[in-house]
């Protein structure tokens, strides 16, 4: 297959003709590739519109038949609830009223038992970390925080006192 | 050394053919989807680029389904274009692509062996009523030695960059050339007798 074709070349006279010969392409080319761009055009047109309407019917069908399910799911507690993201939100809250009454003068209440009652979770807490306890647990024991600082911004809100929940 | 002739069009190397040059405003006015401008750009270039899809391809009928896919993929693809190379090199590189990747999806192109393609190619006759014209006698060449031939002795490819269209090496450019010359010459001899 080696060929040496350095010294081979098309002859002059025949690549003139070659190049020179007549290519003219037909009259209504540009015509068919016009119509050939608008069909292309108009088809992805009609995919897209068909793509959106089936992603819109999808999301229909999720809306109507997952949104009664999750409520349900939501209702018996099968769904899965953030404890801690609850708790820290609460604590923000509950700092807050803190905060806000201590600015304003007498404190009509005393919150001080569930307030130990808050320390004594946190150091709960604070040792499951450290043995590495089980998510189920450890949700258990945010849940219990979460339910308590609610209990403490309630019990703030209306100037009582809260001795335990 | 460039011995490209403009495909189609008079004289080597004059300013018709893909060596035309295009309006910056007409580009930027097809740039931006304007049909207007890519009838105008058609009317300019469409007949080099049929005239190359032909030398390559051989045949009338897909040298016009060559055109309108170039056409095609111009009108889509022509907001990449930055400029970087003259439009007509960009457009005649696009022809050139598009022959060979319809050259590759054909059977025809599987005979990668040159003793293979040129044996077979032995019964590729030009028919009774074919006309002894240049183009007839390319046709008398396996459709990738047609391509090399043409890219190489007509648009000024060197081997290094025919061998990267192929996939190929240059020796292989090389060999399918001079074969293919060789045919070109046998065959414009019989005919002057």
């Amino acid at each position: 297959m080696n060929v040496d074709n350095d010294n081979i070349s098309l002859a002059p006279s025949l690549r003139q003709r070659i190049a020179q010969a007549p290519a003219e392409p037909p009259a209504d080319l540009w015509a068919r590739i016009e119509a050939a761009h608008f069909r292309r055009v108009r088809h992805r047109r009609v995919r897209r519109w068909t793509a959106c309407s089936v992603g819109v019917v999808v999301l229909l069908v999720g809306v109507v038949v997952v949104s009664p399910h999750r409520a349900s799911l939501v209702q018996s507690g099968e769904v899965e609830i953030d404890w801690q993201a609850r708790a820290e939100a609460l604590e923000l809250q509950w700092h807050a009223l803190d905060s806000k009454q201590g600015t304003s003068g007498t404190p009509t209440w005393n919150a001080e038992p569930a307030e130990v009652e808050l320390g004594d979770l946190d150091r709960r807490l604070q040792l499951a970390y450290e043995r590495a306890a089980r998510k189920s647990e450890l949700a258990a024991l945010w849940k219990h925080r979460s339910e308590l600082l609610d209990s403490l911004i309630l019990a703030r809100k209306q100037g009582l006192v809260l001795t335990h929940i | 050394m460039n011995r490209s002739v403009d495909a189609g069009l008079g004289e080597p190397n004059s300013p018709s053919g893909f060596a035309q040059a295009v309006d910056a405003s007409l580009l930027a006015r097809a740039q931006h989807g304007d049909m207007a401008a890519f009838a105008t750009l058609y009317a300019r270039f469409g007949r080099a680029c049929y005239g190359l899809a032909l030398r390559l391809s051989g045949n009338s009928a897909q040298a016009e389904d060559l055109v309108q896919e170039v056409f095609l993929k111009l009108i889509e693809t022509l907001r990449s274009y930055r400029g970087d190379a003259p439009f007509g090199a960009w457009l005649k590189r696009l022809t050139a692509n598009a022959a060979i990747d319809q050259l590759r999806k054909s059977k025809r192109f599987v005979d990668v062996d040159p003793d293979a393609m040129f044996d077979g190619a032995s019964a590729m006759q030009s028919g009774p009523a074919q006309t002894l014209d240049a183009l007839a006698l390319l046709r008398r060449l396996p459709p990738r030695a047609r391509a090399v031939v043409v890219l190489h002795e007509l648009e000024g490819h060197t081997h290094a960059e025919i061998a990267t269209l192929f996939g190929q090496s240059e020796s292989y450019s090389k060999s399918i050339l001079s074969r293919g010359l060789q045919r070109l010459h046998t065959v414009a001899k019989q005919r002057e007798k």
